[in-house]
Protein backbone atom coordinates (compact mmCIF):
# COMPACT_ATOMS: atom_id res chain seq x y z
CA UNK A 1 0.00 0.00 0.00
CA UNK A 2 3.01 2.03 0.96
CA UNK A 3 4.56 2.08 -2.33
CA UNK A 4 1.28 2.23 -4.45
CA UNK A 5 0.80 5.45 -2.78
CA UNK A 6 5.22 6.70 -3.05
CA UNK A 7 4.29 5.45 -7.05
CA UNK A 8 0.88 7.79 -6.97
CA UNK A 9 2.66 10.88 -5.39
CA UNK A 10 5.18 9.99 -7.84
CA UNK A 11 3.17 10.33 -10.79
CA UNK A 12 1.42 13.31 -9.69
CA UNK A 13 4.58 15.33 -9.10
CA UNK A 14 5.89 14.15 -12.25
CA UNK A 15 2.62 15.29 -14.19
CA UNK A 16 3.00 18.66 -12.33
CA UNK A 17 6.60 18.71 -13.36
CA UNK A 18 5.56 18.12 -16.65
CA UNK A 19 2.48 20.65 -16.83
CA UNK A 20 5.00 23.19 -15.73
CA UNK A 21 7.65 22.65 -18.76
CA UNK A 22 4.64 22.46 -20.89
CA UNK A 23 3.52 26.13 -19.82
CA UNK A 24 3.11 28.38 -23.08
CA UNK A 25 5.25 31.56 -21.03
CA UNK A 26 8.64 30.61 -19.64
CA UNK A 27 11.22 32.53 -17.69
CA UNK A 28 14.75 33.24 -19.31
CA UNK A 29 17.41 34.63 -19.42
CA UNK A 30 18.28 37.35 -22.25
CA UNK A 31 19.65 34.61 -24.71
CA UNK A 32 16.25 33.02 -24.30
CA UNK A 33 17.37 29.87 -22.44
CA UNK A 34 14.94 28.72 -20.11
CA UNK A 35 15.19 28.51 -16.70
CA UNK A 36 13.79 26.37 -14.42
CA UNK A 37 11.04 26.06 -12.69
CA UNK A 38 11.54 26.71 -8.84
CA UNK A 39 14.86 28.39 -9.41
CA UNK A 40 16.18 30.78 -6.91
CA UNK A 41 17.82 33.86 -8.74
CA UNK A 42 20.86 35.57 -5.99
CA UNK A 43 21.26 38.93 -7.08
CA UNK A 44 24.33 41.34 -5.86
CA UNK A 45 25.13 43.65 -8.49
CA UNK A 46 23.80 46.91 -8.81
CA UNK A 47 23.88 50.07 -10.83
CA UNK A 48 23.63 53.89 -10.75
CA UNK A 49 20.98 54.31 -14.19
CA UNK A 50 20.90 57.64 -16.38
CA UNK A 51 18.16 59.31 -13.30
CA UNK A 52 21.31 58.58 -10.55
CA UNK A 53 18.83 55.81 -8.37
CA UNK A 54 20.31 52.97 -7.97
CA UNK A 55 18.96 49.76 -9.08
CA UNK A 56 19.89 46.11 -9.19
CA UNK A 57 18.87 44.32 -12.63
CA UNK A 58 16.84 41.16 -12.48
CA UNK A 59 17.94 40.26 -15.82
CA UNK A 60 14.52 38.01 -16.42
CA UNK A 61 13.03 37.67 -19.78
CA UNK A 62 9.61 35.52 -20.53
CA UNK A 63 9.93 33.17 -23.71
CA UNK A 64 6.39 32.37 -25.18
CA UNK A 65 7.70 28.51 -26.44
CA UNK A 66 4.81 28.37 -28.58
CA UNK A 67 3.70 29.51 -32.36
CA UNK A 68 0.73 31.02 -30.87
CA UNK A 69 0.39 34.67 -29.11
CA UNK A 70 -0.71 34.12 -25.48
CA UNK A 71 -2.37 36.53 -23.14
CA UNK A 72 -0.39 36.59 -19.68
CA UNK A 73 1.11 38.17 -17.25
CA UNK A 74 2.43 37.57 -13.48
CA UNK A 75 1.57 37.19 -10.14
CA UNK A 76 4.25 38.02 -7.03
CA UNK A 77 4.83 38.13 -3.07
CA UNK A 78 6.97 40.46 -1.69
CA UNK A 79 8.19 38.49 1.23
CA UNK A 80 11.28 40.74 2.10
CA UNK A 81 11.55 44.32 1.47
CA UNK A 82 14.58 46.52 3.51
CA UNK A 83 13.94 49.57 1.62
CA UNK A 84 13.40 50.99 -1.68
CA UNK A 85 11.18 49.45 -4.04
CA UNK A 86 10.73 46.68 -6.18
CA UNK A 87 9.91 47.31 -9.97
CA UNK A 88 8.56 44.89 -12.58
CA UNK A 89 7.22 47.00 -15.97
CA UNK A 90 5.58 43.25 -17.30
CA UNK A 91 4.34 42.81 -19.05
CA UNK A 92 2.47 46.41 -20.55
CA UNK A 93 2.31 48.32 -17.72
CA UNK A 94 5.09 49.02 -15.01
CA UNK A 95 4.10 49.08 -11.07
CA UNK A 96 6.33 50.55 -8.57
CA UNK A 97 5.76 48.60 -4.68
CA UNK A 98 7.16 49.49 -1.48
CA UNK A 99 5.75 47.63 0.74
CA UNK A 100 5.81 43.41 0.97
CA UNK A 101 2.52 41.47 -0.03
CA UNK A 102 1.01 40.11 -2.84
CA UNK A 103 0.20 41.72 -6.20
CA UNK A 104 -0.86 40.87 -9.70
CA UNK A 105 0.32 42.55 -13.30
CA UNK A 106 -2.14 43.68 -15.62
CA UNK A 107 -2.46 41.07 -18.66
CA UNK A 108 -1.38 42.23 -22.33
CA UNK A 109 -0.23 39.91 -25.32
CA UNK A 110 3.01 37.85 -25.95
CA UNK A 111 3.60 37.56 -29.10
CA UNK A 112 4.11 33.56 -30.36
CA UNK A 113 8.06 32.84 -30.07
CA UNK A 114 8.63 36.73 -28.30
CA UNK A 115 11.42 36.68 -25.68
CA UNK A 116 10.22 39.75 -23.70
CA UNK A 117 12.16 41.65 -21.11
CA UNK A 118 10.41 41.76 -17.71
CA UNK A 119 12.04 44.95 -16.82
CA UNK A 120 12.00 43.82 -13.60
CA UNK A 121 14.14 44.64 -10.08
CA UNK A 122 14.87 46.44 -7.17
CA UNK A 123 15.17 50.33 -6.15
CA UNK A 124 17.05 49.81 -3.16
CA UNK A 125 18.15 53.04 -1.04
CA UNK A 126 20.15 51.33 1.64
CA UNK A 127 21.75 48.21 2.54
CA UNK A 128 19.80 44.91 2.90
CA UNK A 129 17.34 42.53 0.56
CA UNK A 130 14.48 42.31 -1.22
CA UNK A 131 13.10 38.60 -1.96
CA UNK A 132 10.18 38.36 -4.36
CA UNK A 133 8.61 35.00 -5.46
CA UNK A 134 7.32 35.86 -8.88
CA UNK A 135 4.90 33.57 -11.26
CA UNK A 136 3.95 33.40 -14.78
CA UNK A 137 0.13 33.24 -15.48
CA UNK A 138 -1.81 33.02 -18.63
CA UNK A 139 -4.91 34.87 -18.98
CA UNK A 140 -8.73 33.80 -21.69
CA UNK A 141 -11.72 36.45 -22.32
CA UNK A 142 -14.49 35.50 -21.05
CA UNK A 143 -16.64 35.46 -24.30
CA UNK A 144 -19.98 36.83 -22.89
CA UNK A 145 -18.45 39.88 -20.83
CA UNK A 146 -14.96 40.11 -23.39
CA UNK A 147 -12.75 40.50 -19.76
CA UNK A 148 -9.85 39.13 -19.44
CA UNK A 149 -9.69 36.40 -16.83
CA UNK A 150 -6.81 34.17 -15.29
CA UNK A 151 -6.83 31.00 -16.60
CA UNK A 152 -3.62 28.78 -15.31
CA UNK A 153 -0.69 29.15 -13.44
CA UNK A 154 2.76 28.57 -14.62
CA UNK A 155 6.65 28.15 -13.20
CA UNK A 156 7.64 30.26 -10.20
CA UNK A 157 11.07 31.89 -9.61
CA UNK A 158 12.69 33.64 -6.59
CA UNK A 159 14.90 36.72 -6.56
CA UNK A 160 16.70 37.21 -3.88
CA UNK A 161 18.52 40.82 -4.45
CA UNK A 162 20.86 41.88 -1.57
CA UNK A 163 22.40 44.93 -1.56
CA UNK A 164 25.19 46.78 -0.75
CA UNK A 165 25.85 50.38 -0.93
CA UNK A 166 30.16 49.45 -0.94
CA UNK A 167 29.94 47.09 -4.61
CA UNK A 168 28.12 49.23 -6.62
CA UNK A 169 28.98 49.03 -10.27
CA UNK A 170 29.16 51.87 -12.65
CA UNK A 171 26.45 52.51 -15.08
CA UNK A 172 27.99 50.22 -18.28
CA UNK A 173 28.26 47.17 -15.40
CA UNK A 174 25.56 44.81 -15.92
CA UNK A 175 24.68 41.87 -14.13
CA UNK A 176 22.34 40.06 -15.67
CA UNK A 177 22.08 36.45 -16.17
CA UNK A 178 23.24 34.89 -19.34
CA UNK A 179 22.21 31.25 -18.52
CA UNK A 180 21.75 28.78 -15.77
CA UNK A 181 22.76 25.16 -15.77
CA UNK A 182 21.83 22.51 -13.56
CA UNK A 183 23.80 19.30 -12.35
CA UNK A 184 22.67 16.53 -10.29
CA UNK A 185 24.61 15.10 -7.16
CA UNK A 186 26.39 12.68 -9.94
CA UNK A 187 27.76 15.78 -11.66
CA UNK A 188 25.34 15.09 -14.82
CA UNK A 189 24.38 17.88 -16.25
CA UNK A 190 20.18 17.65 -16.89
CA UNK A 191 18.30 20.36 -19.37
CA UNK A 192 15.59 20.89 -16.03
CA UNK A 193 15.10 19.71 -12.65
CA UNK A 194 12.60 17.88 -11.36
CA UNK A 195 12.77 16.97 -8.08
CA UNK A 196 15.83 16.34 -5.68
CA UNK A 197 19.01 18.83 -4.81
CA UNK A 198 20.89 19.82 -7.75
CA UNK A 199 23.58 22.20 -8.23
CA UNK A 200 22.61 25.63 -9.93
CA UNK A 201 25.06 26.92 -11.80
CA UNK A 202 24.18 30.83 -12.99
CA UNK A 203 26.45 32.56 -15.95
CA UNK A 204 26.07 35.94 -16.11
CA UNK A 205 26.76 38.35 -19.01
CA UNK A 206 29.97 39.63 -17.19
CA UNK A 207 31.17 35.93 -17.23
CA UNK A 208 31.08 35.44 -13.38
CA UNK A 209 29.28 32.83 -12.27
CA UNK A 210 27.60 31.53 -8.77
CA UNK A 211 26.86 28.01 -7.93
CA UNK A 212 24.71 26.80 -4.67
CA UNK A 213 22.65 23.89 -3.83
CA UNK A 214 19.00 23.44 -4.38
CA UNK A 215 16.34 21.37 -3.32
CA UNK A 216 13.39 21.16 -5.71
CA UNK A 217 10.15 19.90 -4.34
CA UNK B 1 -84.06 70.58 -13.73
CA UNK B 2 -82.07 67.29 -12.77
CA UNK B 3 -79.04 66.87 -10.81
CA UNK B 4 -76.81 65.16 -13.72
CA UNK B 5 -78.43 68.06 -16.03
CA UNK B 6 -77.08 70.85 -13.57
CA UNK B 7 -73.79 68.84 -13.36
CA UNK B 8 -73.22 69.15 -16.61
CA UNK B 9 -74.34 72.81 -17.36
CA UNK B 10 -71.81 73.97 -14.74
CA UNK B 11 -68.79 71.60 -16.02
CA UNK B 12 -69.32 72.99 -19.45
CA UNK B 13 -69.19 76.79 -17.64
CA UNK B 14 -66.20 76.04 -16.19
CA UNK B 15 -64.69 74.66 -18.78
CA UNK B 16 -65.36 77.84 -20.81
CA UNK B 17 -64.33 80.73 -18.44
CA UNK B 18 -60.79 78.20 -17.99
CA UNK B 19 -60.15 78.48 -21.84
CA UNK B 20 -61.59 81.57 -22.67
CA UNK B 21 -58.29 83.37 -22.00
CA UNK B 22 -56.57 80.99 -23.84
CA UNK B 23 -55.63 83.01 -26.76
CA UNK B 24 -52.41 84.27 -27.20
CA UNK B 25 -51.16 86.18 -30.07
CA UNK B 26 -48.49 84.93 -32.81
CA UNK B 27 -45.23 85.81 -32.00
CA UNK B 28 -46.18 86.08 -27.94
CA UNK B 29 -46.21 82.73 -27.51
CA UNK B 30 -43.33 81.31 -25.00
CA UNK B 31 -42.12 78.45 -26.30
CA UNK B 32 -39.65 76.30 -24.78
CA UNK B 33 -37.02 75.87 -27.72
CA UNK B 34 -34.33 72.72 -26.83
CA UNK B 35 -30.81 73.69 -26.75
CA UNK B 36 -28.54 72.06 -28.98
CA UNK B 37 -26.42 69.73 -27.42
CA UNK B 38 -22.95 70.08 -27.44
CA UNK B 39 -20.38 68.24 -29.00
CA UNK B 40 -18.21 65.95 -26.29
CA UNK B 41 -14.83 66.61 -25.38
CA UNK B 42 -12.97 63.78 -24.03
CA UNK B 43 -10.31 64.27 -21.31
CA UNK B 44 -7.54 61.88 -21.28
CA UNK B 45 -5.02 62.60 -18.23
CA UNK B 46 -2.28 60.35 -19.01
CA UNK B 47 -0.42 59.32 -15.32
CA UNK B 48 3.47 58.91 -17.06
CA UNK B 49 6.47 59.03 -15.60
CA UNK B 50 9.97 59.40 -16.86
CA UNK B 51 11.12 56.22 -15.15
CA UNK B 52 8.33 54.00 -16.65
CA UNK B 53 10.21 52.23 -19.69
CA UNK B 54 6.12 51.43 -20.89
CA UNK B 55 4.63 54.93 -20.79
CA UNK B 56 6.03 56.07 -24.73
CA UNK B 57 3.67 53.08 -25.52
CA UNK B 58 0.69 55.34 -24.13
CA UNK B 59 2.08 58.25 -25.60
CA UNK B 60 2.10 56.66 -29.04
CA UNK B 61 -1.57 55.80 -28.37
CA UNK B 62 -2.74 59.21 -27.44
CA UNK B 63 -0.65 60.57 -30.88
CA UNK B 64 -2.89 57.99 -32.48
CA UNK B 65 -6.09 59.72 -30.86
CA UNK B 66 -5.49 62.95 -31.91
CA UNK B 67 -4.93 62.13 -35.23
CA UNK B 68 -8.27 60.12 -35.47
CA UNK B 69 -9.85 62.55 -33.59
CA UNK B 70 -8.18 66.58 -33.46
CA UNK B 71 -9.63 68.62 -30.68
CA UNK B 72 -12.27 66.44 -29.82
CA UNK B 73 -9.81 64.89 -27.67
CA UNK B 74 -7.96 66.57 -25.09
CA UNK B 75 -4.13 64.74 -23.30
CA UNK B 76 -2.40 65.49 -20.25
CA UNK B 77 0.70 64.18 -19.36
CA UNK B 78 0.54 64.19 -15.79
CA UNK B 79 4.47 62.54 -14.74
CA UNK B 80 4.07 61.88 -11.26
CA UNK B 81 3.91 58.41 -8.99
CA UNK B 82 6.39 56.00 -8.24
CA UNK B 83 7.85 56.10 -11.36
CA UNK B 84 7.83 60.02 -12.00
CA UNK B 85 11.40 62.05 -11.95
CA UNK B 86 11.51 65.52 -10.52
CA UNK B 87 14.82 66.46 -11.96
CA UNK B 88 18.62 66.91 -10.61
CA UNK B 89 21.53 69.13 -11.52
CA UNK B 90 22.31 66.94 -14.52
CA UNK B 91 18.32 66.29 -15.92
CA UNK B 92 15.19 68.02 -16.34
CA UNK B 93 12.69 66.50 -14.53
CA UNK B 94 8.62 66.63 -15.17
CA UNK B 95 6.99 65.17 -12.22
CA UNK B 96 5.46 67.72 -9.73
CA UNK B 97 4.34 67.30 -6.01
CA UNK B 98 0.85 68.02 -7.65
CA UNK B 99 0.84 65.65 -10.12
CA UNK B 100 1.73 63.34 -6.91
CA UNK B 101 -1.05 64.14 -5.27
CA UNK B 102 -3.28 63.13 -7.97
CA UNK B 103 -1.50 59.96 -8.47
CA UNK B 104 -2.58 59.10 -4.94
CA UNK B 105 -5.70 60.47 -4.83
CA UNK B 106 -6.88 58.03 -7.69
CA UNK B 107 -5.34 55.14 -6.07
CA UNK B 108 -3.88 54.56 -9.32
CA UNK B 109 -1.28 51.30 -9.34
CA UNK B 110 0.50 50.93 -12.33
CA UNK B 111 1.84 53.07 -15.01
CA UNK B 112 0.90 54.00 -17.65
CA UNK B 113 -3.04 54.39 -16.66
CA UNK B 114 -5.53 56.91 -17.81
CA UNK B 115 -8.23 58.34 -16.69
CA UNK B 116 -10.89 59.04 -19.35
CA UNK B 117 -13.41 61.89 -18.71
CA UNK B 118 -12.73 60.54 -14.92
CA UNK B 119 -14.31 57.04 -14.93
CA UNK B 120 -11.76 55.29 -13.68
CA UNK B 121 -8.17 54.15 -14.21
CA UNK B 122 -8.00 52.65 -18.01
CA UNK B 123 -4.87 50.53 -19.24
CA UNK B 124 -3.24 52.42 -21.97
CA UNK B 125 -3.79 49.20 -24.37
CA UNK B 126 -8.05 49.77 -23.90
CA UNK B 127 -7.70 53.76 -24.18
CA UNK B 128 -9.08 54.10 -27.99
CA UNK B 129 -12.26 51.87 -27.07
CA UNK B 130 -13.17 54.06 -24.25
CA UNK B 131 -12.33 57.42 -26.05
CA UNK B 132 -14.72 56.50 -28.63
CA UNK B 133 -17.56 55.55 -26.12
CA UNK B 134 -17.20 59.13 -24.64
CA UNK B 135 -17.05 60.71 -27.79
CA UNK B 136 -20.57 59.20 -28.59
CA UNK B 137 -21.73 60.84 -25.92
CA UNK B 138 -23.68 64.36 -26.14
CA UNK B 139 -22.43 67.32 -23.44
CA UNK B 140 -25.02 69.22 -21.12
CA UNK B 141 -22.48 72.15 -21.38
CA UNK B 142 -20.41 73.73 -24.11
CA UNK B 143 -17.31 75.09 -23.67
CA UNK B 144 -14.67 77.97 -25.49
CA UNK B 145 -11.40 79.41 -23.89
CA UNK B 146 -8.54 82.34 -24.92
CA UNK B 147 -5.46 82.59 -23.33
CA UNK B 148 -3.23 85.64 -24.00
CA UNK B 149 0.48 86.17 -22.56
CA UNK B 150 1.32 89.54 -21.21
CA UNK B 151 4.32 90.67 -19.98
CA UNK B 152 4.78 87.16 -18.41
CA UNK B 153 0.92 86.72 -17.53
CA UNK B 154 -1.27 84.40 -18.98
CA UNK B 155 -4.69 86.31 -19.16
CA UNK B 156 -7.32 83.26 -19.58
CA UNK B 157 -10.77 83.64 -20.16
CA UNK B 158 -13.37 80.24 -20.01
CA UNK B 159 -16.77 80.79 -21.15
CA UNK B 160 -19.58 78.01 -20.69
CA UNK B 161 -23.08 77.89 -21.54
CA UNK B 162 -25.57 75.05 -20.01
CA UNK B 163 -27.28 72.84 -23.22
CA UNK B 164 -29.31 70.65 -20.61
CA UNK B 165 -30.76 70.67 -17.42
CA UNK B 166 -28.35 72.13 -14.47
CA UNK B 167 -24.68 71.02 -14.28
CA UNK B 168 -22.86 71.65 -10.91
CA UNK B 169 -19.31 70.59 -10.60
CA UNK B 170 -16.11 72.42 -10.44
CA UNK B 171 -14.13 74.02 -13.06
CA UNK B 172 -10.16 73.20 -13.36
CA UNK B 173 -8.06 75.39 -15.71
CA UNK B 174 -4.33 73.83 -16.06
CA UNK B 175 -1.35 74.85 -17.86
CA UNK B 176 0.59 72.57 -20.16
CA UNK B 177 3.59 72.78 -22.11
CA UNK B 178 4.45 70.70 -25.26
CA UNK B 179 7.98 70.08 -26.80
CA UNK B 180 9.58 69.19 -23.92
CA UNK B 181 13.19 67.81 -24.34
CA UNK B 182 13.91 65.46 -21.52
CA UNK B 183 14.74 61.88 -20.52
CA UNK B 184 12.98 58.84 -20.83
CA UNK B 185 13.29 55.37 -20.16
CA UNK B 186 12.15 53.45 -23.02
CA UNK B 187 10.27 50.26 -24.19
CA UNK B 188 13.35 48.40 -24.40
CA UNK B 189 15.35 49.76 -21.43
CA UNK B 190 17.45 51.87 -22.94
CA UNK B 191 17.51 55.55 -21.82
CA UNK B 192 16.44 58.05 -24.73
CA UNK B 193 17.91 61.95 -23.18
CA UNK B 194 16.38 63.81 -26.53
CA UNK B 195 13.01 62.42 -25.85
CA UNK B 196 10.13 64.93 -26.68
CA UNK B 197 7.48 64.94 -24.21
CA UNK B 198 3.75 66.60 -25.29
CA UNK B 199 0.93 67.85 -23.31
CA UNK B 200 2.37 67.87 -20.15
CA UNK B 201 0.68 68.94 -16.64
CA UNK B 202 2.62 72.14 -15.62
CA UNK B 203 0.68 73.62 -13.06
CA UNK B 204 -2.69 74.29 -12.33
CA UNK B 205 -4.50 77.86 -12.70
CA UNK B 206 -7.38 77.55 -9.85
CA UNK B 207 -5.87 75.39 -6.71
CA UNK B 208 -5.46 71.53 -7.10
CA UNK B 209 -9.10 70.77 -7.38
CA UNK B 210 -10.40 73.71 -9.07
CA UNK B 211 -13.90 76.11 -8.28
CA UNK B 212 -17.09 75.79 -7.70
CA UNK B 213 -19.44 76.03 -10.71
CA UNK B 214 -23.02 75.99 -11.82
CA UNK B 215 -24.82 76.56 -14.93
CA UNK B 216 -28.59 76.44 -15.99
CA UNK B 217 -29.48 75.46 -19.32
CA UNK B 218 -29.66 78.07 -21.40
CA UNK B 219 -27.67 79.91 -19.05
CA UNK B 220 -23.83 81.43 -20.09
CA UNK B 221 -20.78 82.12 -18.04
CA UNK B 222 -17.58 83.52 -18.44
CA UNK B 223 -14.80 83.80 -16.00
CA UNK B 224 -11.14 85.23 -15.64
CA UNK B 225 -7.98 83.92 -14.62
CA UNK B 226 -4.55 84.72 -14.87
CA UNK B 227 -1.53 82.64 -14.52
CA UNK B 228 2.25 83.89 -13.41
CA UNK B 229 4.55 81.81 -16.14
CA UNK B 230 7.40 80.47 -14.56
CA UNK B 231 11.10 80.71 -15.87
CA UNK B 232 11.17 76.95 -16.97
CA UNK B 233 8.65 76.90 -19.37
CA UNK B 234 8.86 77.45 -23.15
CA UNK B 235 5.91 80.13 -23.31
CA UNK B 236 5.92 79.56 -27.40
CA UNK B 237 4.35 76.28 -26.34
CA UNK B 238 2.03 76.63 -24.19
CA UNK B 239 -1.52 75.62 -23.83
CA UNK B 240 -4.52 76.37 -21.35
CA UNK B 241 -7.02 73.15 -20.57
CA UNK B 242 -10.04 74.00 -18.79
CA UNK B 243 -12.66 71.34 -17.67
CA UNK B 244 -15.85 70.82 -15.75
CA UNK B 245 -16.12 67.83 -13.75
CA UNK B 246 -18.26 65.99 -10.47
CA UNK B 247 -19.35 62.77 -9.42
CA UNK B 248 -20.29 61.89 -12.63
CA UNK B 249 -16.84 62.60 -14.35
CA UNK B 250 -15.95 65.21 -16.60
CA UNK B 251 -18.90 66.89 -18.40
CA UNK B 252 -16.79 68.86 -20.61
CA UNK B 253 -13.54 69.81 -22.14
CA UNK B 254 -11.67 72.51 -23.93
CA UNK B 255 -8.03 73.46 -25.22
CA UNK B 256 -6.59 76.27 -26.31
CA UNK B 257 -3.11 77.45 -27.05
CA UNK B 258 -1.03 80.63 -24.97
CA UNK B 259 -1.08 83.55 -27.62
CA UNK B 260 1.54 85.79 -26.84
CA UNK B 261 0.63 89.46 -27.33
CA UNK B 262 2.84 91.86 -28.71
Amino acid sequence: MKKIFTLFAGLVAALAVQAQSDFPLQFADKDGNIIADGSVLNLTTAEKDDFDAVQMPSGLYVKNTTNADVQGGGAYTITSLSNGAFQTCFPTNCVSNNRTGSYETSNGTIAAGELKSMQTEWLPVDNGTCVVTYQLVTYKQNVITKQWQKDKTGPTITLKFTYDPTGINSTTQNKNVRSVEYYNLTGRRVQAPAHGMYIVKTIYVDGTTTCRKHLYK
Amino acid sequence: MSGSKLFTICLSLGIFLLTACDHIAEGDELIHVKQEPAQRVVLLEDFTGQRCVNCPLGSEVIEQLQEAYGDNVVAVGIHGGPLGFKGNAKNVGLATDLGDEYYNHWNLEYQPVGLINRHGAVNYADWAKVVKEELAKTAAIGMTASATLQDGTINIVVEAAGKEGTVSGKLQVWVLEDGITAMQMMPDGSTNRDYVHNHVFRAAVNGSWGDIFTINEAETMKQTLTQAVDASWNTANLSIVAFVYNDNGVEQAVKTKVISEK
